[in-house]
Parts: structure tokens; C-alpha cells; sequence
């Protein structure tokens, strides 16, 4: 009920669409319609200000660091083979989803007792 | 961008159609579209058809909407506007997952679009997939990075992350651009730093955390966070002497905090007892009126000590007539020696009080006023009660009365007394009385709905709470729409213990419910806080919604819920017969006759009833039905109504059972009822690696709880006589179950945990039940196992006992109904108020005596 209250939509077709109020009194309490109010879009100041660059580059560096290392665990797991019987036993065995379960298996580099151990723990 | 492009007539007519629905216009809105979607040309318009769908969705015809709008995206896959409105619908709906992917899709046509980044980020911290919601957040930054929101919520992203580091850098750059001048109070950057100075000691920099605070401080509202943060951090730094002066200012401020105590010793790091009773006697020098200095000492000092600085907080409360003073000392009752102590002092206090009026005879000369004697007595009645002794308790809780009948607060122990003893009927009654003598309480009120409840009065306690709610309404709704859980978890018990499961289990989908709603309402604060920069209280939230379930009321109405499904499970119902069969298995045919009259007159009373209701309800459909013409924006439809019937006839109870485990498993891990719940669920499920989840987390806990050995006979049992595990299931249990229990047995096991428990009742009966369990021969044993009740046994409780007779009686330990008769007797002569324990007819004869109150009871019990 809530989530539908501030339903926002932007669907103009040009990109000038920053902000736009979105004022709706919400039904279910009453605070929120001034809740409401303050969350305008109206864009409050914007920063005016040159050390932006440096600040968004700092972040920058670190972000693409992160993204490797990742990545790197990501390939690392994706290299297991793993069998997909096995997948589906610790599916159905621990109720879980296939995520999850090709995660806990790959973890344990396609092991399929211990993957279970560690899951049952 | 959108395959047909409208001409200009119709691209103006487009726009007024968004406008409409951003101000809520809804049938304007439609009016345009029909403008749109009546010129042959454009009839299969995607985007129009996708936004009519929006629409009517709002108007609460999520059917037609539903239809419409997918209509429209397989017009136009590759409109942005249409994935962004499917993904609005879904997410109206509740659907948030699929909502992301229609965002997400949405952005492949568009990815720039701010409003749909926004809209996928809001929806990612509400599921809390935290690292795409940094990377949406990201992206924010890098298309915006002059608007502040952009930056704040990627400081949160890392913040959640708990990249503590990070998110102090950002935050620090953010700051940086934010030109303040120090003399204007600026509310919000305030807030900004003291959330900044949050992560920072969340990082674990205390260093630079309080250089922070003193560079900052002149710009932080709220000054009392100040001292508390720079005591807190002074004490990780082991400055000492500073944090001494700090915690000292603090208590100045008030010297009621507990916290600035615990500060103070933290500071001064007192080496011996002395000189820790000694902060508080300088504390109690200061500030004389203080009561926290007198009752902190009392959690460590013992002995004589104890006994002096207890004698003077409790003759100061006394005197003053503080009601609550029991329950301040309350949490020293686990300490055996200080509750002899108390109950030496006190019994002295009244024995002098009766005869000279003092509260010891040497005392010089003042006399204490006859309410000292009162709440003496007060006093003495919880604390008996306390310690199991309710003859004793109810002594002087009537004596009290006695001398003061108007007094609310001896009614309400009185009650109390009785609730403990084992008649709750009784306690019903004196927590009525004491509802009586103030009915403008609500307190009292809802005291009195509560142990109504209890007794299993459920009309009455809706009549009880009915004093207090919204007049026109009726009063379970009135009290379900204000969240109102407490009522509904003990309608829930009630209802469970009168083998109304349907109703029962409406109480906890109910409170379910609630949570679903609570958690739901947390999407209004994800961009409201970052607006208004109370990010302290924002990220607080966040954490609190991510336990939310763990909360006592979830907890209580999980556990219900869980029973009735294992039950339902065990004896599922066929028809609506079935139900009151259970009910009239064990009635004579006399009684049976008298039942079944009552079950007649029961129903053409409901029958009159269901017609008001029904009367009711229209006039309330129809009140409901002018306000939505009112107000034109009736937002989706309503939720399924939950029907007893239906619920009670569930397909798969067990996987109802496993929706409201989930929740506990993850957040009530420490509980061990939780994995023996969930291993109940998984026996019956036959899923043996799940079992043994439960049992391995159960066992971390506590390896002798009497359930949990019962889980593990029956475990073992079942791996020895399954045949059909596949081998890799086998494997797995083979191996953890000789690392945890080397070689086990059932039957040997049992007998190991017998002999060592074998001193324990609630351990005995464990053991019994399972002897039977695995060998029926052994009936005779078993019940004399766990029929013992000699006073050399220890955990002799009114619950255990119950049990044992209720298994006695549900032939858990064999056919033994006559053993129950006279097991029953015995625990009477122990547990003389216990109702459970009392000879059959003896409610019955109360029931006449005390007038037709309770018959009446029953009867409206059987209408519902």
C-alpha cells in the first residue's frame, strides 16, 4: 500500500527530466502525506564546486580495484565443474535454491559431501 | 525509445496522460488515452496501452491493468516506458524481484534514465541486494555528481556494505563541498556529521573520530549526542582521566542514566569492591534524591554489605510508597542468597511495622505511616510468588486487601498469583475486580482482555477491549488495523487450545501480516531520509527491518502457527465434522447429549449473529464504496481475506510450517525452540539432512534439553530404518553423526541420557516417552519414570507436571488412563489451585456456584 503511494513515474520521452513533484496524499497514516511533502524532487543546491573531480577519481580507483578482485573469485569459482545431479540433491535435500546450492558446491570445489556438511552446520 | 512516435496531437495528449496520473487524475487520464486509442492508427499504441493498464491499476482493476500493460510491452518491447510501467505495476503488487528485472530491462533501451535508476535503487535497498545497489548508486553519482542525494547514498551502499573506510571517505569528500558557516545552525549538517562520526567509529578509527568531534562540535545540534560519543570513544582510547570528567558532566545531567554509571566505572576502573561502592556513594552524597546509586550497587555487592544498602533502599521506597519496587529487584533473583536476604529483611520489616509501626525497634522514635505496611505486604506477596510459594503470597496479598480494598494494584497481584498457581479462570476473575474498581485504565483494561483470553473467555475480552476501541467498528477489526499483537497472539492461544484451528491460525497470518506491512512501510524512508540527512536513524532502521522478525510477537505467532500445521499434519481434517469429533471422543453420552444441545442452541445464535455481521459488513462496503468516489484513488485491491475454513483445510500444512520457520532460522538462531521446531517440520518431511541442520545448531546450544533428545532418539531411529537415502545423503549423516556421537544406538542412547539425567523430571519424561517410542513393551517402566514426583527431584514444576499428565492422558506413555487418574490426584495435593490437577466436575461445580458467568462462557465459545 505504501509502495504504491509513491508510485513516480518519469515517462517523458525528452531528457530533461530531472525532477518532478510527486504529491500524493498517502491514504494509510497521516504523517506520511506530509512525509509527502518533503520528499519533493525538487532538487535542492547542487554543489558547486571544482573539488568534485578529484572526489569522484578517488572513488574511481578504488571502485575498478574491487570490481577485479571480484571478479577474479568470481572466474576462480566458475572454473569448477560441478555435476548437475549434485546440484539438484542439495536442492532438494536442504530446500534451498539453485543459487545457493551451486555456490555451497563450487565452494567446496565440487565436493559434494562436504558442501553438504558445511551447509548442514 | 518507443518504435511508433506519436505525431504532435497525439504526443501532447501523451503527456497530458502522465501528468494526470502523477496528480492522481485517474479518469481524466483514461479520458485522454480513449482520445489516443480511438484513432484506428494508434490503437495497438504500446506505451498508451501500457499507461491506460497504470491507471486502471490505480482504480483497483489489477486484472484489466495486468492485461493491458503486458498488451502494450509485447507492442513495443523495446519502450523504455513500457518496462518502466510493468515494472511499476509489479512493484505495486508487491513484486519487487520481477520488478527489478523490468527495470532493469528498461534501462537497456534508456540506461541513463535518472527516474528509473532511482526507482531500481530504491527497490534494491528494499530487498537489500546491497552490491546492486551500489553499483545503481554509482551510476547516480556519475550522471549527477553535483546533487547531494547522489553522493549520500553512495556513501550508504559502502556503509551497509560495512566498508566502513569507504564510506567515510565519500562522506568526507561530500563534506567537503558543503560551504557552511559555522555560526548558522544548519540541522542537516549536523546530522551529516554525526552520522559521519558513526562510521568512523564503526571503522574502528576512535582517533580520528574524536579529533572530528572536537573540530566539529560547534556545528552539531545535538549536544547531549556530543558528550556521549566523546565519552564512549574516550574509553576505547583508554583516556581515562578525560573519560572520568566527561561521564561525571553527564551525570550532572541526570543521575537517573544507567549508562553514565557504567561509563564511570569504565572510567575509573575500580580495582576492588570498595572502591566501586564507593562511585556510588559519592553519587548518592550528590545527588540524594537519586535512586539508580542506591539500586546499581545492589547487582554486585553481597553479604552484609548487601543487606545494609538494600535495608536503605528499601525502607526509601517504602515509606515513599513506590509500587514498582519489586520489580527493580526482580533480575537479583537469580542469586539464591540475595532472595533469602530480601525475604529476611521484609518479613522483619512487617513483623515490627504490625507492632510499633517502625521498620526495626531500635529504630529512634518516627513513625511510619499505615501505607508502609501496605506496600510491605505488597512487597512480600509478589515476592512469594516469585519463588513458587503462592499460599503464602496469596496470605498476604488478602491481607493488603483487607485493610485497603480500593487499591487496583493488590487486585492485579492478587491475579497474578492465581495465573501462576494454575487457575487462570480464577485469576480471570480477580483481574476482572480490578478492571472494575478504575474503567477508565486502559492498562487495567487490557490486563483484565488478557488473562480473559487466557481462560479461554474470548467473547468476554472482546467486549473488555471493546471499552476502548473505535465506536461503530467492531473491535477485533478496530484492534487488527491498529496492529494491535499482543491481543491477537493470546486470541491465537486461545482459539489453539480450543482446537479452533481456523481461527487460530487467522490470528497469526494476521500478525504475519503486520510484519509484511511493517516491512513494507520502510520503502516511504529511502529517499524521505536521505532528503532530510537523518541518516543515523535511516541506517538504524535499515537494521532494524532487517531483524524485524526476530521481535517476540513474530516469534510467538510463528511458534502457533507451526504447532497447528504439525498438528493438522499429524490429524489432518476431512470435513468440518472432524473437528468437533476430536472434541467429543471422551464425553459420556449424557454429556454428549448436553453438548450436542448446546452445539444446537450455539448455532441458531451464530446463525443470528452472521446475519448482523453480514448486515454489517454491506453498510460498511458501502461507507467504503462512497469514500473511494470520494477520494478517487483506491490503490490496488484488497489483501485475500483470510477465511478459518479455508485455512484449516491448508493442501500442505508442512510447507505453511516451513514459511513461518524461515524468518527464525535466520534471525532467531540462538533460540534452541527454533531448530527443534524446525526439526519437527523436517522429520515429518522426511528431509534427513535438514534434520540433522536442526539438531547440530540445537546442540550447540544446549546438548541435554529434554526436546532435543527426543529429536535425536527419533533421528537416529529414522536413519537406522531408512533404506531408500540416496548414498551421498547417507554419507553425510553417517560422518557427522559419528564425529558428534561416535557410535549411537537409539535404545542406548536413550539409557546413557536416563542415567545421566536420571534426577531431573523434565529429563525423566524425555526418556520415558522415548523407551516407549522405540520399545511399547516397556509401557509400565516408562510411566513410572516419569510419574516420580519425590521432592528429591529437581525441576518440579506446575508446566512439567501438566505434561506428564497430559501424555499420561494422550497415551504418549502407553495405555495408561487409570495411571493419569491417580498421578493427577497427587499433583493436586501438591499444586492444591492448579486447575489442570483439580478432580473431574470440579470446574463444573464452581461453574454453578460462582453463577452462570462461565457456563455462559462456553457456550458463546461454541458459537464462534
Amino acid at each position: 500500500m505504501a509502495a504504491e503511494g509513491d508510485v513516480d513515474l518519469d515517462l517523458e520521452v525528452e531528457d530533461n527530466c530531472t525532477g518532478k513533484p510527486a504529491e500524493k496524499p498517502r491514504k494509510h497514516d497521516s504523517g506520511a502525506a506530509d512525509l509527502e511533502r518533503v520528499t519533493d524532487y525538487a532538487e535542492e543546491k547542487e554543489i558547486s564546486s571544482s573539488d568534485l573531480e578529484t572526489a569522484m577519481s578517488v572513488i574511481g580507483d578504488r571502485r575498478s580495484r574491487e570490481q577485479k578482485a571480484k571478479q577474479e573469485r568470481e572466474k576462480e569459482l566458475a572454473k569448477v565443474t560441478i555435476k548437475r545431479e549434485d546440484v539438484e540433491l542439495i536442492m532438494s535435500e536442504m530446500e534451498i535454491s539453485r543459487s545457493v546450492a551451486e555456490r555451497g558446491l563450487r565452494e567446496h570445489m565440487g565436493n559434494v559431501v562436504e558442501a553438504l556438511v558445511t551447509l548442514t552446520n | 525509445m518507443p518504435t511508433v512516435t506519436l505525431p504532435p496531437k497525439e504526443n501532447a495528449l501523451f503527456k497530458r496522460i502522465l501528468r494526470c496520473y502523477e496528480h492522481k487524475q485517474y479518469r481524466n487520464g483514461l479520458k485522454f488515452c480513449k482520445q489516443i486509442l480511438s484513432n484506428p492508427k494508434f490503437a495497438e499504441h504500446g506505451e498508451t496501452l501500457a499507461m491506460k493498464g497504470l491507471t486502471l491499476n490505480c482504480l483497483g482493476k489489477k486484472e484489466e491493468a495486468y492485461d493491458l500493460v503486458r498488451r502494450g510491452l509485447r507492442n513495443d518491447l523495446k519502450s523504455h516506458v513500457c518496462w518502466h510501467v510493468y515494472g511499476l505495476l509489479q512493484r505495486s503488487d508487491k513484486k519487487y524481484d520481477e520488478a527489478i528485472k523490468c527495470y532493469r530491462n528498461a534501462l537497456k533501451w534508456d540506461k541513463d534514465n535518472l527516474q528509473i535508476l532511482r526507482d531500481l535503487s530504491l527497490l534494491q535497498i528494499q530487498m537489500r541486494d546491497l552490491e546492486g545497489y551500489r553499483e545503481t548508486r554509482y551510476q547516480l553519482l556519475q550522471l549527477r555528481p553535483a546533487q547531494r542525494a547522489s553522493w549520500i547514498g553512495y556513501a550508504i551502499a559502502y556503509h551497509l556494505l560495512e566498508d566502513y573506510e569507504m564510506a567515510a571517505k565519500i562522506i568526507e569528500e561530500f563534506r567537503k563541498t558543503q560551504q557552511t558557516s559555522p555560526d548558522k545552525v544548519d540541522y542537516e549538517y549536523s546530522e551529516l556529521l554525526l552520522y559521519q562520526n558513526q562510521v568512523l567509529r564503526e571503522a574502528g578509527l576512535y582517533k580520528e573520530a574524536l579529533e572530528h568531534l572536537n573540530n566539529y562540535e560547534k556545528q552539531i545540534c545535538d549536544k547531549l549526542a556530543v558528550e556521549e560519543t566523546r565519552g564512549e570513544i574516550l574509553l576505547k582510547l583508554e583516556r581515562l582521566d578525560d573519560a572520568t570528567q566527561v561521564y561525571r558532566r553527564l551525570q550532572e545531567r541526570n543521575p537517573e542514566n544507567w549508562a553514565y554509571y557504567r561509563g564511570l566505572e569504565g572510567a575509573l576502573k575500580p580495582g576492588s569492591i570498595e572502591e566501586r561502592q564507593k562511585i556510588y556513594e559519592d553519587a548518592w552524597e550528590k545527588f540524594p534524591k537519586g535512586l539508580v546509586p542506591r539500586r546499581l550497587p545492589l547487582n554486585f555487592l553481597l553479604g552484609e554489605k548487601f543487606r545494609e544498602c538494600l535495608d536503605r533502599y528499601l525502607r526509601l521506597n517504602f515509606s515513599k510508597g513506590c509500587p514498582p519496587v519489586f520489580t527493580t529487584l526482580k533480575s537479583l533473583y537469580i542469586n539464591k542468597e540475595k532472595v533469602a536476604i530480601i525475604e529476611e529483611l521484609v518479613v522483619g520489616y512487617e513483623t515490627t511495622l504490625k507492632s510499633c509501626r517502625m521498620f526495626n525497634q531500635n529504630d529512634d522514635g518516627k513513625e511510619e505511616p499505615p501505607t508502609t505496611l501496605l506496600w510491605v505486604q505488597y512487597f512480600l506477596a509478589q515476592h512469594y510468588d516469585m519463588i513458587d510459594q503462592q499460599t503464602l503470597a496469596l496470605d498476604y496479598i488478602n491481607a493488603a486487601i483487607d485493610s485497603t480494598p480500593t487499591l487496583i494494584e493488590l487486585f492485579l497481584i492478587k491475579a497474578k498469583i492465581y495465573k501462576h498457581a494454575g487457575n487462570i479462570k480464577e485469576a480471570a476473575q480477580w483481574m476482572d475486580e480490578a478492571q472494575a474498581l478504575d474503567t477508565a485504565d486502559r492498562f487495567i483494561n487490557s490486563k483484565c482482555a488478557k488473562y480473559m483470553l487466557k481462560a479461554g473467555m474470548v467473547k468476554e475480552a472482546e467486549e473488555m477491549c471493546a471499552k476502548f476501541t473505535r465506536e461503530g467498528a467492531s473491535a477485533v477489526e478496530n484492534l487488527n488495523e491498529m496492529q494491535c499483537m499482543w491481543f491477537q497472539t493470546e486470541c491465537a492461544l486461545a482459539y489453539k487450545s480450543m482446537n479452533k484451528f481456523g481461527d487460530a491460525l487467522k490470528k497469526c497470518h494476521e500478525i504475519e501480516r503486520h510484519f509484511v506491512e511493517i516491512t513494507d512501510d520502510q520503502f516511504d524512508f529511502h529517499t524521505y531520509c536521505m532528503r532530510k540527512m537523518t541518516l543515523r536513524s535511516y541506517v538504524d532502521l535499515l537494521k532494524l527491518e532487517d531483524v524485524l522478525r526476530m521481535h517476540p510477537f513474530y516469534y510467538k505467532a510463528a511458534t502457533s502457527a507451526i504447532q497447528i500445521y504439525l498438528s493438522l499434519h499429524d490429524n489432518p481434517l476431512t470435513d468440518d465434522s472432524k473437528e468437533l469429533q476430536a472434541d467429543t471422543a471422551n464425553l459420556s453420552d449424557k454429556e454428549l447429549k448436553k453438548l450436542r444441545n448446546k452445539q444446537r442452541r450455539a448455532q441458531k445464535k451464530a446463525q443470528l449473529e452472521e446475519e448482523k455481521k453480514i448486515a454489517e459488513k454491506e453498510k460498511q462496503l458501502k461507507n467504503q464504496k462512497k469514500k473511494k468516489e470520494d477520494d478517487d484513488e483506491e490503490i490496488g485491491g484488497p489483501k485475500e481475506e483470510l477465511i478459518p475454513d479455508k485455512l484449516v483445510k491448508v493442501e500442505n500444512p508442512l510447507e505453511e510450517a516451513v514459511k513461518f520457520l524461515m524468518p527464525l532460522k535466520h534471525l532467531v538462531k540462538d533460540k534452541i525452540d527454533t531448530h527443534l521446531m524446525a526439526f519437527e517440520i523436517y522429520f515429518r518431511k522426511e528431509k534427513y539432512l535438514l534434520m540433522l541442520q536442526s539438531v547440530k545448531r540445537a546442540l550447540a546450544i544446549d546438548p541435554d534439553h529434554p526436546w532435543l533428545h527426543q529429536c535425536l532418539v527419533r533421528f537416529f531411529k529414522g536413519v537406522s530404518d531408512s533404506t531408500e537415502l540416496p548414498e551421498t545423503v547417507r554419507t553425510v549423516l553417517k560422518q557427522e553423526i559419528t564425529r558428534l556421537f561416535g557410535d549411537s544406538n537409539a535404545t542406548s542412547f536413550n539409557q546413557a541420557y536416563l542415567t545421566k539425567h536420571s534426577n531431573s523430571i523434565p529429563h525423566r519424561l524425555a526418556a520415558a516417552k522415548m523407551m516407549v517410542y522405540l520399545d511399547s513393551s516397556t509401557e509400565t517402566k516408562a510411566t513410572e519414570l516419569a510419574t516420580a514426583l519425590d521432592e528429591s527431584l529437581n525441576n518440579r514444576t506446575i508446566q512439567i507436571c501438566t505434561e506428564v499428565l497430559d501424555c499420561l492422558r494422550g497415551g504418549l506413555l502407553g495405555d495408561c488412563k487409570e495411571h493419569a487418574e491417580s498421578y493427577r490426584a497427587e499433583c493436586h495435593k501438591l499444586y492444591p489451585y492448579t486447575l489442570a490437577f483439580t478432580p473431574p466436575g470440579y470446574e463444573e461445580n464452581t461453574k454453578i456456584a460462582n453463577g452462570d458467568v462461565s457456563t455462559e462462557t462456553e457456550e458463546l465459545a461454541n458459537e464462534m
